[in-house]
């Protein structure tokens, strides 16, 4: 009896002693560091080897994992075994698409290469028009796979159209703080209020574009239709309310055509208040001139290059009239540009305009001299050419002045154009 | 007794046990740890579902989790993915995307800062372009950022451009002949063209100068020599010929009409005409301002048709030089439209010129009167009409409503000169 004892403690001792081999003696587990928690990677590398020397907490046993687990031809269950454990759905994106190009890529090297064969045939085909050949009937399967590769990764993963603007993301803060900037001349609060005014009403024109795209016909109901409509008017007229009057007229001034006047004028920097007195100026003439109901056929809605000097005058004063001219002339500018770009003062600029004006002021001259025949004309003209042509080369180099007469040179082939007899 | 040799046994069996269990107890088990705290975030980019809960008491036996895989460190990442048997192939197809989504987050919060800094509407040209050009190349430095990232990661030279050239039919289309494998790193170099000439014009502002088109020759140069040696002799010789077919008929208005050749024929008259313009070791002087002397483009063609005369022969080089000819270019399509022969269109640009040269000469005759002069060419006129029905046949009709005119006015003499006065 003793005996028995003995042996059936001995015998549980066996098992117990072979379930602890067994249980450190299977195969070994994959070296897998998971994170302590959700994270993107950093972008900063770390040296190799410094993450497995960091100090490992008590080890946990993790069962026996490897990814062929998780593959199935069928993708739909692939995508749902990656699901299963928890992998984060934008990766499961990125791991379904590439699972789903990597089938269709093979597919498509078996077409390319039947294809290359007889590339120069179709070539020839078509010495003329190598286009033609995408149009040909060996890119129609080309084409019929990548609509099949497109469909598949919709049906398994969804549609990726679908736009995300969710509080908090990228895109929100980026636009929140764009907004932020527009409004930046307001108060703190009336600005913060504008913002989620706005990104409120974003939020919810997103949401009815996204439910329009998910239907077959792409298309608003009638209560959505309304809905979009009417966005916008509710918005204006909680900022209308929000808002003093002066702050309404700020507002419309810098949201104004009439405010980018200065904006594109290179060498021509203005200050807040040159800004605000012509803005206010060309806004008064758009009032006094445009019809405000409705734009009229031909009807201006902003003032031409004559009202603008008039307006520049009187509210900035002659000198700075001749500056604006010359940052709104193309000529001058391009003229200015390839000397710069040489690195000349601007003086030479202003030198080749001078002699520009002096050649173009001979040629009214000429053009008006009665007393030469067209021959004469004709000669003079092209003597006029060819000196103007050898001032500015005098003047410039002749690699600047090839670039000038590149870029900006097009009124020397004008001053003896061929046809002048 | 059977018992006691029974326990015997089981006692000897412990003893093994035992033994076999001590020195496992004292090799390293197979590590699954989490590091102690991890590195800082440098961005969040889109939302991560799996946001596992903060480290916890792990039960001796759990179910695989993703977060067991995921690690903030790349490497890191990348070895747990091997680990777990994870294809190479899908490594580098989710560490991309997955870089990708960081430098995206990181473009937004570089927007974000720009546009935290609001331009007034006061500011000029000059400043803003000083601003965007200072944001741009901020957006560049992190592409390279990223890319270079990948480069450590996985070792290849990834651009997003590269898989948008190549999945274009037109890419397949050119490089299709070529091992996958090669493939990206030629279009790497290609991205790395278009990007260092994008670089050259945008720092021109806007005005090329001889030394931008020396700069751009260079890059152009180093680039083709490295992907060179990616290819073998045949292949780079192919890619030569294909890049030059796409400008074939470019080159100096080159022209095939109505010329008898085979596909390895024209794969030699396309190599050939490398001599007019190489297409991928060209001046880029020459493309860029169109600046080629007439006599050196005369040169380059002369040179090019020696070629070609030595390729086709004789009687298929005349045929080259035929298509040369607009007149006989303008009959040849329209003899195809038709569906009419080759030799049709031939006699009829044959008239046409036949009888430009005899009405120079009628006009030119000092031994016929005006009158006799008008005679003639009626009659050269009615003649070449015949010449021009008899070939073309029934859509002879079409195709001198068109040329009619043109034949009409061979026909007709000068005004006379009025009489200078005395």
């Amino acid at each position: 009896m003793r005996a028995r004892f003995w042996l059936g403690l001995s015998l549980a001792a066996n098992l117990a002693l072979s379930w602890a081999v067994a249980a450190r003696f299977h195969p070994p587990v994959p070296r897998v560091v998971p994170a302590a928690g959700p994270a993107h990677r950093t972008a900063a590398v770390a040296p190799p080897g410094e993450t497995s020397e960091t100090p490992a907490p008590a080890a946990a046993e993790v069962a026996q994992f490897q990814w062929a687990q998780l593959v199935s031809p069928d993708f739909k269950v692939y995508r749902d075994n990656l699901r299963g454990i928890g992998c984060p759905e934008q990766t499961v994106r990125d791991i379904i698409t590439a699972e789903i190009n990597a089938q269709y890529l093979g597919r498509r090297q078996v077409i390319l290469a039947a294809m290359q064969s007889t590339f120069w045939e179709l070539a020839a085909q078509h010495w003329n028009d190598p286009q033609a050949i995408l149009k040909g009937d060996w890119a129609k399967p080309l084409k019929e796979l990548e609509q099949e590769r497109t469909q598949l990764i919709k049906e398994v993963l969804g549609n990726p159209e679908v736009l995300a603007f969710t509080t908090n993301s990228p895109e929100w803060n980026a636009r929140a703080n764009y907004l932020a900037g527009q409004y930046s001349w307001l108060p703190e609060a009336k600005r913060q209020q504008l913002v989620a005014w706005q990104q409120e009403m974003a939020a919810e024109r997103v949401a009815l574009f996204n439910a329009r795209d998910q239907r077959a016909d792409k298309k608003f109901t009638p209560a959505e239709q309304a809905r979009v409509e009417t966005l916008q008017e509710e918005f204006i007229k909680k900022r209308e309310q929000l808002l003093t009057p002066e702050e309404l007229a700020e507002l419309k001034l810098r949201q104004s055509p009439e405010a980018g006047w200065a904006q594109n004028l290179p060498g021509f920097e203005v200050t807040e208040s040159e800004w605000r007195a012509v803005a206010q100026a060309r806004a008064d003439w758009v009032a006094a001139h445009v019809p405000a109901d409705a734009a009229q056929p031909g009807a201006r809605s902003e003032p031409a290059a004559a009202d603008m000097a008039q307006i520049i005058q009187t509210t900035l004063g002659a000198d700075r009239l001749t500056q604006y001219q010359q940052a709104s002339d193309g000529d001058y500018q391009m003229t200015h540009k390839v000397m710069a770009r040489y690195g000349l003062a601007d003086s030479v600029t202003q030198e080749v305009r001078d002699m520009q004006r002096v050649a173009e002021a001979k040629v009214q001259q000429v053009q008006g001299d009665a007393s030469l025949t067209p021959e004469e004309r004709q000669a003079t003209l092209a003597t006029l050419q060819q000196e103007t042509e050898r001032s500015l080369t005098a003047t410039l180099g002749a690699e600047v002045f090839h670039t000038y007469q590149r870029y900006a040179g097009g009124w020397l082939t004008h001053l003896a154009p061929a046809s002048a007899d | 007794m059977k018992l006691a040799r029974l326990l015997i046994l089981s006692l000897g069996l412990n003893a093994l046990l035992a033994l076999v269990w001590l020195y496992l107890w004292q090799q390293p088990a197979a590590p699954v740890r989490p590091p102690a705290a991890p590195p800082p975030r440098a961005e969040t980019t889109t939302p991560r579902q799996s946001a596992a809960p903060a480290p916890s008491p792990v039960p001796a036996v759990t179910p695989f989790r993703w977060s067991q895989i995921e690690s903030p460190d790349y490497h890191q990442y990348i070895a747990n993915l091997r680990a777990v048997g994870c294809p190479e192939r899908l490594i580098q197809d989710i560490i991309v995307a997955d870089v990708t989504s960081l430098y995206h987050g990181k473009s937004v919060k570089l927007n974000r800062a720009v546009m935290a800094h609001p331009v007034e509407p006061w500011v000029g040209a000059d400043q803003r372009k000083r601003m965007q050009q200072n944001a741009k190349e901020q957006e560049v430095e992190l592409g390279a950022e990223e890319r270079a990232l990948i480069k450590e990661l996985l070792g290849i030279d990834w651009n997003k451009q590269i898989t948008d050239i190549w999945g274009s039919t037109d890419t397949a289309l050119m490089l299709g002949y070529l091992p996958e494998e090669k493939v990206q790193p030629l279009l790497a170099l290609a991205v790395r063209l278009d990007e260092g000439m994008n670089r050259i014009q945008t720092e021109s502002g806007g005005i090329m100068i001889a030394e931008d088109y020396v700069r751009m020759n260079r890059l152009r140069d180093g680039l083709l020599a490295q992907a060179t040696q990616l290819l073998t002799p045949a292949e780079a010789d192919e890619l030569e010929h294909r890049f030059q077919y796409l400008m074939f008929s470019e080159l100096e208005h080159n022209h095939l009409e109505g010329v008898a050749f085979s596909s390895a024929e024209f794969r030699e008259l396309v190599g050939a005409s490398r001599t007019i313009r190489d297409v991928l070791r060209m001046d880029i002087t020459e493309l860029e301002s169109g600046e080629v002397k007439p006599e050196i483009a005369a040169q380059r063609k002369a040179a090019f048709e020696q070629q070609v005369a030595a390729l086709l022969g004789p009687a298929r080089f005349a045929d080259y030089q035929r298509a040369q000819d607009a007149v006989f270019r303008e009959t040849y399509d329209f003899t195809q439209e038709k569906h009419l022969t080759l030799a049709a269109a031939a006699a009829v640009a044959n008239a046409r010129h036949n009888a430009e040269e005899q009405a120079a000469q009628i006009k030119a005759d000092a031994t016929l009167s005006a009158e006799e002069q008008q005679v003639a060419l009626q009659v050269l006129v009615a003649t070449t009409r015949n010449t021009i029905s008899g070939a073309l046949g029934p859509a002879a009709g079409e195709y001198l409503k068109v040329v009619g005119p043109t034949l009409d006015n061979l026909g007709k003499l000068p005004p006379p000169q009025p009489k200078e006065q005395p």
